[in-house]
Formats: structure tokens, sequence, C-alpha cells
């Protein structure tokens, strides 16, 4: 909260502040995106994560076995 | 760390990881492989390096030691102690105590600071701190919070840095009490700088959230209640100087 509100709230402290190029602000557009797009992939190391421990029971039961 | 592994050569005879699974680490080697992976992830007391690499270098150099090279310490801690050797049941207490105080004492850095690209370093320090809480509970739900952590992470402190760099490109200064007002002169940097920061600051439904939940949930797992109370504490310290 500190930063954004004693950086971009508040009133405007220069006159010649201005927005960075296309090419710039594209990019952290971009990077925003993929902040939001990054919680999509949070179930997936759980599902590999049991992937994983079926794989070892059966590598361990088959040890067993033999 | 050198030295660290040439003791774990000398008691087992290989540096295969896949060989070591399962052995117990030394109390020296371990200290001495630890001192190694806190230096490069920036963990106090050995951080010193990150807030003034994070200011002097050109924006994109900020960007690449926050976003990925810390990561590597983490990275490094992961493949040889999760699922590999064993560190005695004495150490984690110890471990646990010294990824929390880099936390919190970074946290407060970060709110007595008023250079942004400072308070971003800081603020990778802290959040560094946080990852190892996960990895240092040795719960499988900590380490899956950790090292989604590590990838959510890495994205919204990269756009943050960007952020800050378009700022100072913008304002020419980086001293945050020089600045004000920008949400209408930069728009889109200001939108993304929220967004971002949300994520950072553990802001459902962003990734940073649930990354934070699994590491807390990880340390009660563990047993950890005290710990993981003062982790939503620093938790609470980042939402403030964000």
């Amino acid at each position: 909260m500190k930063s954004f509100h004693v950086v971009f709230l508040g009133a405007p402290r220069g006159e010649s502040h201005r927005e960075g190029s296309p090419v710039m602000v594209a990019v952290v557009a971009v990077l925003a995106v993929l902040a939001i797009l990054v919680t999509l992939v949070l179930p997936m190391p759980y599902g590999l994560a049991s992937a994983a421990d079926s794989q070892r029971a059966i590598s361990a039961a088959t040890a067993l076995a033999r | 760390m050198l030295l660290g592994f040439a003791l774990v050569y000398a008691q087992y005879g290989t540096f295969e990881i896949t060989e070591l699974r399962g052995k117990a680490i030394g109390g020296v080697a371990l200290v001495l492989i630890m001192a190694g992976v806190f230096s490069k992830s920036a963990t106090v007391p050995l951080h010193t390096w990150l807030p003034d690499a994070g200011v002097a270098p050109s924006t994109i150099t900020s960007l690449l030691h926050a976003a990925i090279l810390v990561k590597i310490g983490l990275y490094g801690f992961a493949r040889l102690f999760c699922n590999g050797m064993v560190i005695p049941e004495a150490w984690h207490k110890w471990l646990l105590i010294a990824a929390l105080a880099s936390a919190f004492v970074s946290a407060c850095a970060a709110l007595q600071e008023t250079n942004i690209k400072r308070l971003l370093a800081y603020s990778t320090v802290s959040q560094i701190g946080y990852t190892f809480l996960g990895l240092f509970a040795f719960t499988r739900t900590g380490y899956i919070g950790s090292l989604l952590y590590i990838l959510a992470h890495g994205i919204a402190k990269g756009g943050l840095f960007l952020c800050a760099g378009i700022i100072e490109h913008g304002t020419h200064t980086k001293d945050m009490t020089k600045m004000g007002g920008l949400f209408r002169k930069m728009p889109v940097t200001a939108s993304a700088y929220v967004v971002c920061a949300l994520s950072i600051a553990g802001i459902p439904p962003m990734a940073g959230f649930f990354c934070k939940w699994f590491v807390v949930s990880g340390l009660v797992e563990g047993g950890y209640r005290v710990i993981a109370g003062l982790a939503i504490l620093t938790a609470v310290l980042t939402l403030l100087y964000m």
C-alpha cells in the first residue's frame, strides 16, 4: 500500500512525468497478464506429485513382489 | 559451499545426488552448504549485495537479479535436500528461524525505504525468506507452495522492476517521495504495477495468495504453528510496504 500510495496517488510532483514508450508498457502489461494467468497452473504440481506418488507405490509393490 | 561438498564426498565417497538420497548430512557440511545457498539467495545476513545490485545497474539487470538469479539458491536447496540428502531434525527449527528472520527483517527494511528499486530488492529478500519457509517445513504442501512461488514471484517481481524502470525513465528519479499522482500520467504502468504488487502481497485470487497459503499450510502440517503465525504477520507487512 505504501509504495502504491506514494508513487501513484496524491498530487503530481512534476509536469514532465510521462508514460513509457509503447514497447516498454507492452512488456509490463504482458507480465501483469502472466501474473494473473499463472493462477491457472496452480493445480498442476498437485497432479504431478500425485502421479509421482502412485508411480513410487507401484515400483515399491513390484519390488516387494519380486 | 565447495568445502561442504568436499566434506560430503569425504563422508560418502560420491557427488551423485541419487546415491546421496536418504543419507544424513553432517552439521559442518550443512552449515557450509547453507552459507552458499543463503548468499546466492540473498538471505539475511548474507543479503546485503542484493539491494545494492538492484539499484546500481540497468533495470534489466535488477530484474534478472531479483526474478531469476536469487532463485538458483532455492533450486539448489530443493535439488539437494527435497527428496535428497536428509537434514537432521535438530537443524529444522534453526533453518526455519533463519528464513523467518530474513523474511521479517527485510520486510521492515522495505517499510523504511524510499528508493523504489531498493524497496523492491528488500521485498525480494523478504519473499525469498518466505519461499525458504515452505522448503524448510519439509512437508509436501510446503514444497509445492515454495516451488510455485518461485514461478509466481519471478513473473510478478519481474513486472514490478520493469514498472520501476519505466517510472524512473519517466520521472528521472528513484526517490518515491519525489513522485506522486502518476496513476493519471502512467495509467498502463500503474495498472501493471498494481496487478504484480497484489500477487506479491498475497491478495486472492492472485497466485501469490495460493502459494503463501500452501507455505503456511505446510508449516502447520509440519507442526510449526508459531512460525506459521509469524509468517502470516510477515505477509501483512508485505501488503503494507507494497
